[in-house]
């Protein structure tokens, strides 16, 4: 019999309607054993019917997606089941993932493409180019990389290692592999499509239609912008899914636990510190002028750039002037030997609403087990917590908290009170210092530094961050790296200030915290420790969740993907397809290390042409190039050359490396709107447009047909 | 020159554009020139030079040339997708680039430029949805395209998977899809089989007739001769010769009668007879089944049988939307429409077959069956001088067919697919042509004496062409 569309609809809508209303009728007779073979076999029927369809229309379009899900389905189903049963647990979730995430591009895909079905010219060759994507094998192959990579990378890390270490290396990783797997194959389809239909003359037939070049540009680049929505929102899917299976894994301890929440799958803001009131950077700033001013009084040169004794700071040369303010700046974040200096972190008002509920939990918390709750426990929860891990762990069987406490000196005599709360052992249970500890830091601020030092024989800091009095960093930390303390929430002051009190006391070698120092130990130089004016002190708290700032973060990884598509079809229009290539991955890289290629470059001539102002970096460089001939060192003259062309080349490509939101992703830190909007503005619309301009300009003047006689 | 000029004869070198209504045009090339340079800038080739062309509303122009003459280049020209060097090109009106004139163009290139990923009809599909047509008119007119080329069946497939002629039909199809003015073809039977070339100069024919102006570029001159109004011969960027095809083609030194076999009468007897009425320069022929008609035959049978092949088809009726003048065509089966091509195939042989001229018949619609025409045919062509011969060759004409007033339908006066059926019925008719146009209406007014006609009568032993003899038909051409 011949089965026409309408006849298996008919025989589809039978067959559901059959098998669902057998079973029903079976289950309301009292017979659920019949009732669920009928909804089996309905199930079955209905199975067998659907791909009966699938066959027999095999060749249909939607057909084929559909079949191609099906099949995904069954492949991550059946595989995934298979792998498990034999134990190969990691095998059948990497199967069971890349055939979901596959599927989501399929199903993405389709959508895409029904919403580029419209009869306008430039979507049709929108449409086409994802079509020739799904055939094209370089892309297959690279979409299949990342369809494997991301669930892969959940297993190259050691299960040993702390989870909030391994969430954030995933989240950096996938979201990098992503990136540049999409950059390539982008790149590699756009400049191949444009440069092939020009080459095999496809384009002649399309350009003969009512389709003008610079619709035709936009066709290829609305096309890849599709693909890439549709590949990203796969890949989004993937990376948030196997995050929340990495999450579900056993944390090291409840510190682990709750820091992959609060500092990996959430959105931080990060606050600069502000001066305490009181402190007058702009004063200060005007101050040095002044000095400087009196200092060359008479000196016409420097007269001419700074201005004169009694001129308003603006009739300093403006970049001189924000010289000096940086200048202020920087030392504002410098305490010097025995110096003590304060800084306000406003802003976090949110945060002490928050703070309050944990409160009330922890007061709680700690009268259900018969304690006084008056204490301030929040300082101690690192070392409570240190404590559980050693007692879940079973370490040391036998020993009570408090005697943990003291063999490992975790407080030591300056914290009589919180002794107090640990010998109460027997009525502090581990499972009520966990939730005290929970409660604690459900929504902390996180205070980072990187003390810099001018100089320490150890390479050891120490130094007195004191929050209400409670010494947040009791023991030297290491110089030159980044420190993470948590700060609980309820440490914020209800109009949402956080003060911190940074001390740089003197230090003895070898003295323990705590401890005494030895009589004849050896005292340490007293260095001046500052703090990066960039992020060297600042504080985080969340104002987001972990879905929304990974879906801002694949925003501003699809604009920057429709740049490249972008990049790609202006020069595959110009250029054959392995030039165009060569040329797009060269501007690329430029592109995405266009920072430090300026910093190198800087480096090597000795002219800080990374630096702001063009103007002061050209003078410099003819200075430096005058010095150079006038010393007869061309050699000088020539890295002056170079640096100036490296420089020059990179002012006219965009800065990739500030549109790559992975790190901040990995870090827990929130990628604002802000950021999505100036890579839309900067990057989707100005490069972008400016890129596609000029490119349309010269494939207009392009003669597309050669001579054929 | 001006490729515009109607005058009879053609002419050979160039000229300025003949001063036709310009509403008319629908192309125009004026001292066109294209010179191909280097990366200096140096001048390399000139591919068109001085080139003066018009093509007409509703005509089949002609591109003819070697390889190497021009021909595409000045298609390219035309579409846009080079610059003229010098000189100006437009396309109804408007500059070759404007990119509003597009959607009035179709346009089929010398290759197969498809997409090899896309089945037959997402091809379709693609190229309808440049034009701005929508989904039910994408599926509508895709079916009927598909069908009008034969490719019903592999709509499905991915075209890369095609033969070159399948190609090549996925590509007349698509040239098609927006329903245009203009239609371009370059080289359009290349790669195909006479099935397909034989459909595709029906379709051209069918255009013309709803108005279409097409412009024919190929090396197979008989298909060109076939089909086209007007053809430019090009060579060396230039154009040599242009003209109406019947002018150019047209040999008034030549006379063709064709007549059924001259069994029981010897062809001795014929040429004495000529003879004895001052003919001189007589040749005698059998004309042979052309291969091609032999091919056709051979595949309609098979076709006749249901012999499965997963190939090309032949075609089915004209897209209805191409069509819609005339929606009874429409109805035209595939196998009328091979018959047609088979009938048209099989007609008397003409020297000329110029598509303006008449093709002179006798018995016209006597026959149906495609294949009966060919069957047991004897043909005998005699060649003679025709100056002075007028009037003998109309008394000829009345002895052998009895409608010595018999005068060309207008449908008859197209020969080929779209005209083919109606004028079938020359095949297997006693059929005299006269002149170069091979035609009974050509040959002027009759003034010789009565008894050459009697003598001729009784050498043919009285052969009745109104009886529709079918078995026995010749030809006779001479010069006197």
């Amino acid at each position: 019999m011949r089965i026409t569309g309408l006849l298996w609809w008919i025989g589809l809508v039978a067959a559901t309607l059959i098998g669902a209303g057998a079973a029903y009728a079976l289950w309301r007779g009292g017979s659920p054993g019949a009732a669920l073979c009928a909804g089996w076999g309905g199930a079955a029927a209905v199975l067998a019917w659907v791909g009966l369809g699938l066959y027999r229309w095999r060749e249909v379009g939607w057909v084929r997606g559909v079949r191609a899900s099906v099949v995904l389905v069954l492949v991550g189903a059946v595989a995934g089941g298979l792998l498990e049963r034999v134990g190969w647990r990691d095998a059948a979730l990497v199967v069971a993932a890349s055939a979901g995430m596959l599927l989501t591009a399929e199903v993405c895909l389709s959508l895409v493409r029904l919403a580029l079905g419209w009869p306008v010219p430039m979507l049709a060759v929108a449409r086409t180019l994802i079509d020739e994507a799904r055939r094209m094998r370089i892309v297959g192959v690279l979409v299949g990389v990342m369809a494997l990579g991301v669930p892969l990378l959940t297993f190259l890390m050691s299960p040993e290692e702390r989870l909030e270490y391994r969430m954030g290396v995933f989240l950096l990783w996938s979201l990098t592999l992503v990136g540049l797997v999409l950059s390539i194959a982008t790149v590699l389809l756009t400049a191949r499509s444009v440069s092939d239909e020009l080459a095999k003359k496809r384009a002649f037939l399309t350009l003969t239609k009512p389709i003008g070049r610079a619709s035709y540009l936009g066709g290829k680049l609305i096309g890849a912008a599709g693909l890439n929505l549709a590949l990203l929102a796969a890949a989004g899917a993937g990376v948030y899914g196997f995050a929340l299976g990495l999450r579900a894994q056993p944390a090291w301890d409840v510190e682990d636990e709750i820091a992959v929440n609060n500092r990996v799958l959430t959105a931080r803001q990060v606050l600069p510190p502000r001066p305490a009131e009181g402190t007058d950077l702009i004063g200060l700033a005007t101050e040095r002028l002044k000095a400087l001013r009196e200092r060359a009084a008479g000196d016409e040169a420097v007269e001419a750039e700074y201005g004169r004794i009694g001129d308003p700071p603006s009739a300093a040369r403006p970049d001189l002037w924000q010289g000096i303010l940086e200048q202020v700046r920087s030392s504002w974040l410098s305490v010097g030997p025995n110096e003590t200096k304060e800084f306000r972190f406003t802003g976090l008002e949110k945060v002490y609403e928050r703070a309050s509920t944990s409160r009330e939990r922890i007061q709680a918390l700690l009268a259900e087990a018969g304690m006084t709750s008056d204490r301030e426990v929040g300082p101690y929860l690192g070392q409570l917590n240190f404590v559980i891990r050693q007692q879940q762990a079973g370490l040391f069987p036998g020993r009570t908290i408090e005697r943990l406490v003291r063999d490992f000196e975790l407080i030591g005599e300056r914290d009589p009170r919180f002794i107090e709360v640990l010998t109460a052992d027997g009525r502090l249970s581990l499972e009520t210092a966990a939730q005290v500890y929970r409660a604690a830091y459900t929504a902390p601020v996180q205070l980072r530094f990187q003390p810099e030092a001018s100089s320490t024989p150890d390479e050891q800091v120490l130094l007195r961050m004191v929050v209400r009095g409670v010494d947040l960093s009791p023991r030297p930390v290491s110089e030159g790296d980044p420190h993470v303390v948590n700060v609980p929430a309820y440490f914020v002051e209800a109009d949402g200030t956080l003060t911190l009190v940074v001390h740089n006391p003197p230090r003895v070698m070898g003295q323990g915290v705590g401890q005494a120092a030895a009589a004849d130990a050896e005292a340490v130089p007293q260095p001046t420790i500052s703090f990066n004016k960039a992020d060297g002190l600042v504080v985080l708290h969340e104002v987001g969740g972990f879905e929304l700032n990974l879906v801002r973060a694949l925003l501003i990884l699809w604009v920057k993907l429709f740049f490249l598509a972008c990049l790609g079809a202006v020069l595959g229009s110009l250029l054959s397809f392995p030039v165009a290539v060569l040329a797009a991955a060269v501007a690329y890289a430029a592109s995405a290390g266009s920072a430090s290629i300026l910093e190198d470059a800087a480096q090597y001539s000795r002219v800080a042409i990374d630096e702001g102002s063009l103007r002061v970096a050209l003078a410099e460089a003819w200075q430096r190039a005058g010095q150079g001939f006038a010393q007869g060192e061309y050699g000088d003259v020539v890295k002056v050359a170079i640096a100036l062309v490296a420089g020059a080349a990179l002012q006219v490509v965009p800065s990739l490396d500030r549109f790559n939101p992975a790190e901040q992703v990995s870090e827990g830190i929130r990628v604002p709107w802000g950021d999505v909007a100036e890579s839309v503005w900067r990057l989707g619309l100005l490069w972008t447009l400016a890129l596609g301009a000029g490119g349309w300009w010269l494939f207009r003047k392009k003669e597309i047909a050669g001579a054929s006689v | 020159m001006s490729a515009s000029d109607s005058s009879g004869g053609g002419s050979a070198g160039p000229s300025g554009p003949v001063g036709s209504d310009p509403a008319d045009a629908v192309i125009r090339c004026a001292a066109l020139t294209k010179v191909f340079k280097d990366f200096w800038l140096r001048p390399r080739v000139e591919a068109v030079s001085s080139l003066d062309m018009e093509v007409r509303r509703g005509e089949v122009f002609g591109l003819l040339g070697p390889n190497g003459s021009g021909k595409s280049t000045t298609i390219k020209l035309i579409l846009g997708l080079l610059r003229p060097s010098s000189g100006r090109v437009t396309v109804f009106g408007r500059p070759s680039t404007d990119v509003s004139n597009k959607k009035r163009v179709g346009y089929l290139p010398e290759e197969s430029y498809l997409y090899p990923f896309l089945t037959a009809e997402e091809t379709l599909a693609y190229y309808g949805r440049l034009y701005g047509l929508d989904g039910r008119a994408i599926r509508e007119r895709t079916d009927a395209l598909l069908s009008m080329v034969g490719l019903e069946h592999a709509r499905r497939r991915p075209v890369g998977e095609f033969s070159k002629g399948m190609m090549r039909k996925v590509g007349l199809a698509q040239s098609l899809i927006n329903d245009p003015e203009l239609l371009i073809l370059d080289e359009p039977t290349s790669g195909m089989d006479p099935i397909a070339t034989a459909d595709v100069k029906r379709v051209i024919r069918r255009l013309r007739d709803r108005g279409k102006t097409i412009v024919l570029c190929s090396h197979l001159l008989a298909d060109v001769e076939d089909v086209t109004d007007r053809v430019v011969i090009m060579f060396g960027g230039k154009a040599r010769r242009h003209g109406p095809v019947g002018d150019l083609l047209e040999r008034k030194d030549r006379t063709v009668v064709s007549l059924a076999g001259l069994e029981g009468i010897g062809e001795d007897k014929m040429v004495a007879a000529l003879e004895a009425i001052g003919l001189t320069d007589l040749s005698v022929e059998h004309p042979r089944q052309k291969l091609e008609e032999l091919f056709l035959e051979i595949v309609r049978r098979a076709q006749q049988e249901g012999v499965a092949t997963s190939g090309a088809r032949s075609g089915g009726a004209i897209a209805g939307f191409l069509n819609e003048a005339s929606a009874g065509d429409d109805e035209r089966s595939a196998e009328a429409a091979s018959a047609a091509v088979l009938a048209s195939l099989q007609a008397v042989d003409h020297p000329a077959d110029a598509p303006a001229a008449p093709a002179a018949s006798s018995g016209a619609g006597s026959s149906q069956d495609p294949g009966a025409g060919t069957d047991g045919l004897t043909q005998s062509e005699v060649a003679g001088p025709a100056s002075g011969a007028d009037g003998v060759n109309d008394d000829l004409l009345s002895s052998l067919t009895g409608t010595s007033d018999a005068q060309p339908s207008p449908e008859a006066t197209t020969p080929g697919l779209g005209g083919a059926a109606e004028s079938s019925g020359a095949a297997g008719s006693a059929t005299v042509g006269a002149g170069g146009r091979a035609s009974a209406g050509t040959t002027g007014g009759s003034s010789e004496p009565d008894a050459d006609a009697s003598v001729l009568a009784d050498l043919l032993g009285g052969a009745d062409a109104d009886s529709g003899d079918k078995d026995k038909p010749g030809s006779v051409a001479g010069s006197g």
